[in-house]
């Protein structure tokens, strides 16, 4: 019990309380974001802004350095490969020369700060209803639903078949990696076996219960937008608007109008 | 409502139909009860009333199937939706949501009920099914009791017009057992319900039908009164008869007693008495040394939920010691603590002597086996032989440095072992060559206890062993632990059969909600409670300790009953 990791931790934030429509309309920015920053300095400032999402909703520390350790090898190989020439003519590069990979770089993290902040402080089911309130067709949104506890519940199985492994005498330690990659390969025969078994049951579940799409009726999901949830959404929205004013050099109200616009389509 | 004729069915693949000319009528507002032995048919045929064959499994059917008025192979699924509900014996396959109360609520969200009524139904029907607690609980974190109940709880909140419950009381504590017999009780007259059970005492005053099965094909359907007192009929498809009936027997009475009320009847009427007998020697004055030790153990998970409180246990040499109480009272997590898979916060385990600490679970293994809740979790050798050796060649070798390592034994004593536990269990050697994952759950139990049993521990584990075997194969498994009691091994049982427990074990410790709420011989826990007080724990009498107290006598299993009571010979 309790030690399947799931994206979702337990507390009770000003992000936790927003509603799963605007953070999933946020994290929608955040993409589009991605692609309109115009120079790495845009990138660092939302790296900044979601340091302090991760604050606000009390992650992990641990958990997200982990993450974004994860990169450390792109981050170094990337900066490498940009600074390549200036290295090798024996001098150091500038930042404005590293612009394209400190840009990559900080993306990364932006995204993985932004978007851990933001799926941390939803329930799977709250990621589900918020995909119905935002007007995804429904089959998407049981599909996200039903994928989270498929791999919650098989990581559950995978952690079971592990113990039943060591009791076995295998010992499945990172220390020793090739052990360690033995010892998954064990596990093979076992996870294939309990999922085979039930596959027809789980299909058979589904088809019972009423999630068959042609049975399946729309959810209403209640309307519960507050300040809080239009702030967070503005938020966003300034910022988009901001990177494309400075990147476009278009006038500022035909961009508010055009993102407007499609915000509220 | 139910109207089937004549109805064959073959999975694909096979030539042997799984279901060979099944025949019956089931009125609207009746319950049928289907027993058989494993492997009889009676999954496929609740498949089949459910729409499931050969829909979801393939194959290929004959003969005339009506539910609800609909041939379900002939329909949509859409057309079938919500008309009947079952309740699987996988308790896990059953989960299609990430918590306990988005589980219920999802079957009335999908029939477009509000989300606020929604919720509320789903919290009574969570109520009925007595947990109120875990509404906010992550659904794959029950424990495997706790998921069947929000299996059923799910089922109650499609509201059908069917409920076929197929084998789904086995993960049950005694109490949430008979919750579901109040159940059925509440519901039948209304819903058509049907009740598949390799237990014909369970369908006992539930059920207006019952329809034996064995080897896919109908032998007997008929009233229960009629049905279960044929023991040739019983006997002949391996289904042990109903306790009352084989107490009668034994006793040597005329009459014929389905029912506990009949059974007191039938005694009052006969010339039995009560003989003064000597009260056995109490069972938990085992003489042999302490095995395994618990004191003071705690232990959280890591979100903070204490599953164990300040358990203390022992367990002698030859004793059997069973491990009981309700659904997700921590007896697995006790189970999981004694081999190491887990660590105490606080408190010392010690299995013969050496604290498990020093010791990871594979070293511990040679000194305490376990038999897991799911046989399928071990399994992963192609043949049982070699499944059963795998912790031999495992542990073969000791590493003792870099590049040098001792041999422990070699491979004919690896043979040797493999035969010996092969013979403690009950395996044939016929199946040594067979592949173990495609054994009948109750041989795949078997192998599992083997090779739990390979390395000699003393001390063995068995998690819940009779979940799902029929009445030949909890024979097999009663005889495994008198065997291993012989020899002078320490076995701990976690159950939740009373009858099985009463019936093997010498002393018991009850725990309720992560402490001991009661330990001792099993004589003093069960027949100095009143059954008032044993629910409290989520515990009832075994059956036959049932019988007895109607009759005033002191006997917990059927044995005992039968040797405390006499015939007064008639004086001519």
């Amino acid at each position: 019990m309790g030690r399947v990791p799931t994206l979702y931790h337990e507390h009770d934030t000003i992000l936790h309380r927003r509603d799963p429509r605007a953070k999933l309309f946020v994290f929608a920015l955040l993409v589009a974001f991605l692609y309109i920053a115009p120079t790495w300095q845009w990138m660092a400032a939302l790296t900044g802004i979601g340091l302090c999402m991760a604050l606000v909703a009390r992650l992990s520390w641990k958990w997200v350095a982990g993450l974004w350790l994860l990169q450390v090898p792109n981050i170094l190989s990337i900066t490498a490969f940009a600074a390549s020439d200036q290295l090798l003519a024996g001098q150091l590069p500038s930042l404005s020369e590293l612009g394209f990979a400190l840009n990559i770089v900080f993306a990364w993290a932006a995204a993985l700060f932004v978007s851990v902040s933001l799926f941390s402080t939803m329930r799977t089911n709250e990621i589900a209803d918020g995909l119905r309130g935002l007007g995804v067709p429904e089959v998407i949104c049981f599909t996200v639903e039903y994928t989270f506890l498929l791999i919650y519940a098989s990581l559950n199985d995978i952690f079971d078949i592990a113990d039943a492994m060591r009791l076995k005498g295998v010992e499945m330690r990172r220390r020793r990696p090739i052990a360690f990659l033995v010892g998954i390969w064990r596990l093979f025969v076992p996870v294939v076996i309990t999922i085979v078994r039930r596959a027809n049951t789980m299909m058979a579940v589904l088809q019972m219960r009423g999630f068959a799409a042609a049975t399946r009726r729309d959810r209403e999901i209640p309307s519960k937008l507050d300040v809080g949830d239009a702030i967070l959404v503005g938020g966003g929205l300034v910022l988009v608007c901001g990177a494309l004013i400075a990147r476009f050099g278009v006038t500022e109200w035909q961009v508010v109008r055009t993102v407007f616009k499609a915000a509220l389509s | 409502m139910l109207n089937v004729c004549d109805f064959t069915f073959r999975y694909p693949g096979t030539v042997t139909p799984a279901l060979s000319g099944i025949t019956f009528d089931i009125e609207q507002g009746e319950v049928l009860g289907i027993v058989g032995p494993v492997g009889a048919g009676k999954t496929s045929l609740c498949m089949a009333l459910a729409g499931f064959i050969p829909q979801v499994t393939g194959g290929s059917s004959t003969g005339e199937l009506t539910v609800c008025g609909l041939d379900p192979r002939e329909v949509s699924n859409e057309a079938m939706a919500y008309r009947v509900g079952m309740v699987f014996e996988d308790y896990t396959a059953q989960l299609t949501q990430p918590t306990v109360l988005s589980e219920v609520m999802s079957p009335l969200l999908n029939r477009g009920v509000s989300r606020e009524e929604s919720e509320d139904r789903a919290r009574k029907l969570l109520d009925t099914v007595s947990l109120t607690e875990q509404v906010d609980k992550r659904t794959w974190e029950l424990s495997g009791g706790q998921q069947q109940q929000v299996a059923i709880a799910t089922t109650l909140a499609m509201d059908p017009d069917v409920i076929i419950f197929d084998s789904a009381t086995g993960m049950l504590d005694p109490m949430g057992t008979a919750d579901v017999r109040t159940l059925i009780n509440e519901l039948a007259g209304e819903t058509t319900l049907v009740i598949a059970q390799n237990d014909p005492d369970m369908l006992i005053g539930l059920t207006d039908h019952v329809l034996v099965l064995s080897a896919g094909e109908s032998v007997a359907f008929g009233p229960p009164e009629q049905v279960l007192r044929d023991e040739d009929l019983l006997d002949q498809s391996a289904i042990t008869p109903p306790v009352c009936l084989r107490a009668a027997r034994a006793l040597d009475l005329f009459e014929t007693p389905l029912t506990a009320a009949a059974f007191e009847e039938a005694v009052k009427s006969s010339t039995l008495s009560e003989v003064d007998s000597e009260q056995p020697a109490t069972d938990g004055d085992r003489p042999g040394e302490t095995l395994v030790r618990i004191s003071d153990v705690t232990y959280q998970y890591p979100d903070g939920t204490t599953a164990l409180s300040n358990v203390d246990l022992e367990v002698r040499a030859g004793g059997v010691h069973a491990i009981i109480g309700g659904n997700g009272a921590g007896k697995t997590t006790l189970g999981k603590l004694l081999v190491g898979l887990l660590e105490p916060m606080s408190g010392r385990i010690s299995i013969d002597g050496v604290d498990t600490y020093e010791q990871t679970a594979s070293e511990l293994a040679r000194t305490i086996g376990i038999a897991l809740q799911n046989p399928d979790e071990r399994l992963s050798e192609r043949t049982v032989e070699s499944e059963i050796a795998f912790p031999l060649h495992r542990h073969q070798y000791e590493r003792t440095g870099l590049l040098s390592k001792r041999k422990h034994y070699d491979n004919s004593y690896i043979d040797h072992r493999v035969s010996c536990v092969s013979e403690l269990v009950g395996l044939e050697q016929e199946l040594h060559d067979r592949d173990p994952t495609l054994l009948p759950r109750g041989q795949r139990q078997l192998v599992a206890i083997a090779q739990a049993l390979s390395l000699d521990p003393s001390v063995l584990i068995l998690d819940e062993p009779t979940v799902g075997l029929d009445s030949a194969a909890r024979r097999r498994v009663g005889r495994t632990i008198s065997r291993l009691q012989e020899m002078g091994k320490a076995v701990i049982l976690i159950e939740h059969d009373m009858d099985f427990v009463c019936d093997v074990a010498d002393t018991v410790t009850v725990l309720d909600d992560g402490s001991v709420a009661l330990a001792g011989s099993t004589r003093d826990v069960f027949t100095k409670h009143s059954q008032e007080t044993l629910s409290e724990w989520w515990l009832r009498l075994p059956r036959a300790g049932q019988l007895a107290s109607r009759i005033g006598v002191d006997a917990l299993t059927l044995d005992e009953l039968v040797s405390k009571l006499t015939s007064i010979p008639e004086v001519s």
